[in-house]
Formats: structure tokens, sequence, C-alpha cells
């Protein structure tokens, strides 16, 4: 038979203990609300940085061709222009010569305006698959001549993210964009391959090198605190390995698809 | 008059004034906690009265039962976007009703205090607004302890949970050792009936935050 003190603990303790499973089942309530509201953040943010980066892909491909419309084919318009201009049909010899001159730079012209239209399905080709969009990329910064491009891509690439492609497209562009502006590189490897659900993508050039502390110029900063940003919303890593004088090596690590 | 009950009364008093002023523009679920709040200060009117008087107060209690196990399942299909079960707490209120009704004459007579009628509501009110708490409609705007249905949740699981091994023990309790229970009941029943009061109080000024910033 149990005393009076003893019911009076029981009861209370009892009691206590219920009020302590409630605060635990709270506090559950509360971090599961917490977690609930920092992914539904996420997802926004992802969604922003998605919507800034078709832009800025968008934006990239209307400067290159702006750039190339400028430099290259207007040049060779105005060129074929002149040398039309200067025709003297009295000297038939000449007028056939300068004719097909002017041919010769018509059909540059064509083919220039054709890479510049393959640039533009360069950028729908995302919804055709990252290795095939990486691959016109690579095409275009070939055609300067001035890089030697080594891209291999692993045979099983079969998944597909579109969302995520455009966003490791994007920084590919950036990776590309720092090595022409900063690294006065000669050659360049790129990597691409997904296994074990993560996308791997080395970037490596051998032009002057960093030092890490001292990224060169305020845009090279920006571009590289870019691809750190984007590569973490994805929930990936980024090692970059540089030193002056021996090259740059850029490695992404991506869960994917 | 104890200092706890002036205290008590004031804050009983204070949450019906706030949801009055909030009534006009509000959701309907305001209404239920205001006849709520306007019964629980009859009640304990009543039983204040009753205890002057040296009269007994309860089958205001049983009474009382059957009026806040609605009043609180209304607020929750209000609160709730959870629609499944909707129609089943919909039934299950007459179901209490009458169960607690037939428990309330033929086992207590009106006299006892209702332990059984509070425990089975309160079991059932533990169920429903565990699940509202975890099943907040919340935004990202807005952390959740700007909700108002958070606290009031926090407020019913507490006080439910509480007091259900003394409301189940009470009976036998007072029948055995009547002092054991009164300061059982100055320990466990009145910060929780405070900490009700305070939450559903937090809870509807939660509520007119969110009606003068929108």
């Amino acid at each position: 038979m149990l005393t009076s003190k003893e019911v009076f603990n029981l009861v209370l303790i009892i009691s206590i203990f219920f009020i302590l499973l409630i605060s635990i089942i709270i506090y559950t309530a509360f971090v599961y609300h917490n977690r609930k509201r920092k992914h539904q953040n996420d997802l926004i943010q992802f969604q922003q940085e998605l919507l800034k980066t078709q832009l800025e892909v968008q934006e990239q491909t209307m400067q290159t061709i702006g750039a190339d419309l400028h430099d290259n084919i207007g040049q060779l318009l105005s060129l074929t222009s002149l040398t039309l201009n200067s025709i003297e049909m009295e000297d038939p010899d000449k007028a056939q010569q300068k004719i097909n001159s002017a041919l010769d730079l018509n059909s540059r012209c064509i083919k220039e305006l054709r890479l510049l239209g393959k640039l533009l399905q360069g950028e729908q080709l995302i919804s055709s698959g990252l290795p095939e969009a990486v691959n016109y990329e690579i095409e275009w910064l070939q055609k300067a001549g001035q890089y030697q491009v080594d891209y291999q891509i692993e045979t099983n690439f079969t998944a597909s993210n579109p969302d995520k492609d455009l966003l490791i497209f994007r920084i590919l562009q950036e990776i590309l964009n720092n090595t022409i502006k900063h690294a006065f590189a000669t050659q360049i490897k790129i990597k691409l391959g997904c296994r074990d659900n993560n996308l791997h993508l080395t970037v490596e050039d051998n032009g002057v090198g960093f030092l890490m502390d001292e990224a060169p110029g305020k845009h090279g900063g920006m571009g590289l605190h870019n691809i750190r940003k984007r590569t973490e919303l994805m929930g990936g890593e980024v090692h970059i390995q540089s030193q002056p004088g021996t090259g740059t090596v850029i490695k992404l690590s991506i869960p994917y698809p | 008059m104890d200092v706890y009950y002036v205290y008590y009364y004031c804050l009983i008093s204070t949450c019906l004034i706030i949801a009055f002023s909030l009534k006009k523009n509000t959701q309907k679920k305001i209404s239920y906690i205001s006849i709520l709040l306007f019964a629980t200060l009859i009640e304990e009117l009543i039983c204040e009265i009753s205890t002057k008087l040296n009269k007994s107060f309860s089958w205001v209690l049983h009474m009382f039962c059957i009026i806040e196990y609605p009043l609180l399942c209304m607020y929750y299909l209000n609160s709730s976007t959870f629609n499944r079960i909707r129609n089943t707490i919909l039934y299950s209120i007459p179901v209490f009703i009458t169960l607690s009704l037939i428990i309330s004459f033929f086992y207590y007579n009106f006299q006892s205090f209702p332990s059984l009628n509070i425990d089975i509501e309160g079991f059932l009110l533990f169920i429903l607004y565990s699940h509202l708490l975890f099943t907040l409609d919340t935004s990202i705007d807005l952390p959740i302890y700007k909700y108002p249905n958070f606290w009031i949740s926090i407020g019913v699981l507490t006080f439910y949970g509480g007091i259900f091994v003394y409301a189940g023990l009470y009976q036998t309790l007072i029948n055995s050792t009547t002092n054991i229970t009164l300061s059982l009941f100055d320990i466990i029943i009145k910060p929780l009936n405070i900490v009700l009061y305070s939450c559903i109080s937090i809870g509807l000024l939660c509520l007119h935050q969110k009606k003068f910033s929108t």
C-alpha cells in the first residue's frame, strides 16, 4: 500500500514526465517547420539563380554574336563591298580576280554566319544534353585558333537534369572566360563525366596561374565567387588548384541528376 | 481572493477582450475561441460562488466538458487544411457529447469530478492538436512562432497532457488523501491553466499583429 507522500510523488513525476514528452513533441514540430522553411527558401534561391543564369547565358551568347558580327562579319562584308566597288570593267582579268576575291570573302562570311547560327543553337542544345552544349562551346573556342582544347567525355553519360545542366554550362562558361581573360593559356583540358550519382567536371589550363588569395582582377574574383556559389547551391563541391607559373586546375563534383 | 485567481481571471478576461476586438475582421474560428473563453469565465465564476456557498460544482465541470470539446474541434476544423477526416471529426462531436452525458449521468450522477470525460476529451484533442501543430501552413516570410495556431496548439497539448494523470486519478485521490489532492492541484492544475490561457492570448496577439500588418 502506497503512502500519501508516495502517491503525491508518483502523480507529480508522471505528470512532469508527460509534460516533458509534450515539450519534446513541440520542439520536434519547431525544428521540422524551421527545416521546411529553410528548404522552401533554398528552392526559391535555386530558382532565382537559375533565372539569373539563363539571362547570363543569353547575354553571353549575344555579346559573342555582337563581337563576332562587328569584328569578323562586319569586316568581311566591308572588304567585299570595297572589292566590288574597286572593279574596273575596262580590265576584264583584274575585274575577274576581284570578283573571285569578293566571292571568296562572301563564302567566308556565310561560313561565319553559319557558325554564329550554331552558337545560338548551342544555347538551346542545353535542353538536349550538357555534353553537346559543352561541345559547341568548345568548337567556338577553338575557332579563334589560340587554344588547343582536349575534351574528354565519359561514354556512360546518360543522366540528365535540365536545370542543373544550365547552371553547370554557365559555370563552365565562367571558367573559360576567366581562362581567356587572365590565364594566357594555350592548352585547355576539359573532362566531363558522371559516376556514382555525381557529375565530375575538370578544367585544366597551362596558363600563368594565380595565388588563391589574390584572384586576378575584380572580375576574376567575382567569377570564382559565382562558381563556388552556384556549385554549392546544387549541393556540390569545387576544388581550385593554382600556383603562379603552374596553370590552374578546377574540379567540380555535383550530385547528378 | 487568492493572487492566482486574480491573475487567472484577468488573463481570461484579457484573452476575451483581444478575441472580441479581432472578431469583426477575422475568421470564424475566433468566434469559437471567444465562446470558449466566455464559457470558461462563467464556469470559473460558478465554481467560485458554489465553493463559497459550500455547494457542489461538479455538474458545471460535466457541462463544460460537452461545451469545450465541440468548440475546440470546430477551431481545429477551421484551422486545418487536412480534409480527409473532416467528417469523422464532425461526427465525433455528437458522439462525444452523447458518451459524455451517459458517463456523467450513469457513472458519476453529475456529482463527482468528471475524470473519464476529461481524459477522453484530452486524448482526442491531443491527437487533433498534435496534427495541427505539425501541419501548420507556414510561409517563408514568417517564423513559426508568429502563427496563432502554433501557440494555441502548444497551449492545448501542454494543458491536456499535463492534467491527464491528475484528472484521471482525481476521484481516487480526493477520497483517500484530500490534502495531497489539493497540493497537487496547486502544483499541476494552476500553472497549466496559466500556460493554456497565456498561449491562447499570445496566439490571439499574433493574429492581431497579422491583421495590422496586412
